[in-house]
């Protein structure tokens, strides 16, 4: 654990990225198990999402395997969700992948 | 929300669950992992609003007191609205035996309207349907209408075509009579004319044939009158149909006998009362009124039919039944009443037999016995003889 963090804090690729493009395999299968699709401006998908950690029309903070997303914007709401899949609606200005702690 | 979600809720019931902002995160955490589905969720002010149904609001409101949140809920819809009402069955009661009705009620044929018809009555009509099993209160759809048409059609001597169609509850019956030919024998078919009963002859009216009798002269029945056979100057016969009228001066002569002694029906009094409502074709007795009667007794039946406003007559009707019980006693005519009834049926011989003929002259003659009054009369009057007979080809 404290060599991934050393890894991640040098800029450096982890042994599952490497692995993954080594072997041309899917992101999201090794690496964290996040997929986000973002259509237009006004909605988006959050597969993987573990939980929901801040809430309002502003902002969306999700909780996902390694990391958080935040989705910054107006009128920022959740239309439906299935089997950790979100849908996220409203108006997106920002997308943001946060490192766990920050 | 779409309007089917809408009618959902409606029918469903929903509820609207509000609670802070600051357990914002945590209630929709709480939706995710618990499979709670939301129609609609809205940040008012500070607090966040859920529309959820029922069922999910129960749920949703155990793991929001579980954590300690504080939260509101809104229950609505249509098993909420029922539940305010459980108590007072009798409305839901009613409610459920109003559709039944109107549902049934649909189903029936309310009313037969009959068009088409010059000496047949509406009634008679419909007496010739109900025999065949369609009235009112009949099942639509139970049977062809093309087949209860055809099933009168074949034992109807008065209707030449009928067609029945449906306007909602409404039977309407289109009907063409039968036509039947006038004269027993053919227009073009050779007949004399001849004295239908004895007289003397006053004035002849010969349109077609030759007459072979005269003014002031005497003929019996059956004599000849106007001949339909006639002789050109070849010497050559040919027939023709005889045509014209005879007047003669007849006689007639008639008889009333009217017994004294009769057997008169005397109400004893009893009567018995009973008011039935007639509803389609169920009945349903309202109240009766008076005790069993005896074996011979007068029935009078009348049927009110119920209508709106002047709108033609429901499927509703009320008949009110007087029985009344009699017994018979012999009774006596005085000479008045026997005479009154005498007269009457004089008038009546008189009207069905000499409708045409001119009186000249009545005498009546009356006698009265212990056990009849006779009543004679002989008239004599104007009246036309003519008879038409056909030529036998003998």
């Amino acid at each position: 654990m404290d060599n991934k963090d050393n890894c991640k804090k040098n800029g450096h690729r982890t042994f599952k990225e490497k692995l993954s493009e080594g072997l041309d395999i899917p992101a999201d299968l090794l690496c964290g198990g996040c997929r986000v699709e973002i259509r237009g401006r006004g909605e988006a998908v959050v597969e993987g999402c573990r939980k929901v950690v801040t809430f309002s029309p502003d902002i969306i903070k999700l909780a996902m395997a390694d990391f958080d997303i935040v989705i910054e914007g107006e009128r920022l709401n959740c239309l439906s969700f299935c089997e950790g899949s979100l849908v996220i609606g409203g108006r997106i200005n920002r997308f943001v992948y946060e490192e766990r702690g920050e | 929300m779409s309007l089917l979600v809408k009618i959902k809720n409606a029918l469903l019931g929903s509820a609207e669950l509000s609670t802070p902002t600051c357990n914002s995160a945590d209630v929709l955490d709480i939706c995710i992992k618990n499979k709670i589905h939301y129609s609609k969720i809205k940040f008012d002010g500070d607090h966040i609003r859920l529309s959820i149904s029922l069922l999910c609001a129960k749920k949703l409101a155990c793991e929001l007191d579980k954590r300690g949140y504080a939260y509101n809920v809104k229950y609505g819809g249509l098993p909420i609205l029922l539940g305010k009402y459980k108590k007072r069955w009798g409305l839901m009661a009613g409610a459920v035996i109003i559709f039944c009705i109107i549902y049934l009620s649909g189903s029936y044929v309310w009313d037969i309207r009959v068009s088409g018809n010059s000496s047949l009555t509406e009634a008679e009509v419909r007496a010739e349907l109900a025999l065949k099993g369609f009235s009112i209160g009949s099942k639509m759809g139970a049977r062809d209408v093309d087949e209860i048409a055809n099933s009168v059609l074949l034992t109807s001597e008065k209707i030449a075509w009928m067609s029945i169609n449906y306007t909602g509850n409404v039977a309407y019956v289109q009907i063409r009579e039968k036509e039947f030919p006038q004269t027993v024998d053919g227009a073009n078919t050779p007949a004399n004319i001849v004295a239908s009963r004895d007289g003397v002859i006053e004035y002849l009216e010969v349109m077609r044939g030759s007459a072979v009798v005269k003014e002031r002269q005497s003929v019996r029945e059956g004599d000849l009158l106007i001949s339909g056979i006639s002789e050109n100057k070849f010497g050559e016969y040919r027939t023709e149909r005889a045509l014209g009228k005879v007047y003669a001066v007849t006689n007639h002569h008639f008889s009333v006998k009217i017994p004294l002694n009769y057997d008169k029906k005397e109400l004893s009094g009893s009567v018995c009362t009973q008011k039935t409502l007639k509803f389609f074709s169920f009945y349903i007795n309202i109240f009766r009124k008076g005790g069993n009667l005896g074996s011979s007794c007068v029935k009078i039946e009348r049927e009110d039919s119920l209508s709106l406003f002047g709108l033609p007559s429901l499927p509703v009707s009320i008949i009110s039944e007087m029985t009344s019980e009699y017994q018979t006693v012999s009774a006596k005519l005085d000479e008045r009443e026997a005479s009154e009834i005498a007269f009457f049926e004089l008038e009546n011989m008189i009207l069905a037999k000499l409708q045409d003929a001119d009186l000249l002259k009545k005498t009546i003659k009356t006698e009265i016995t212990d056990n009849e009054f006779l009543l004679e009369c002989d008239i004599i009057c104007s009246q036309n003889i003519a008879k038409s007979v056909p030529i036998s080809e003998e």
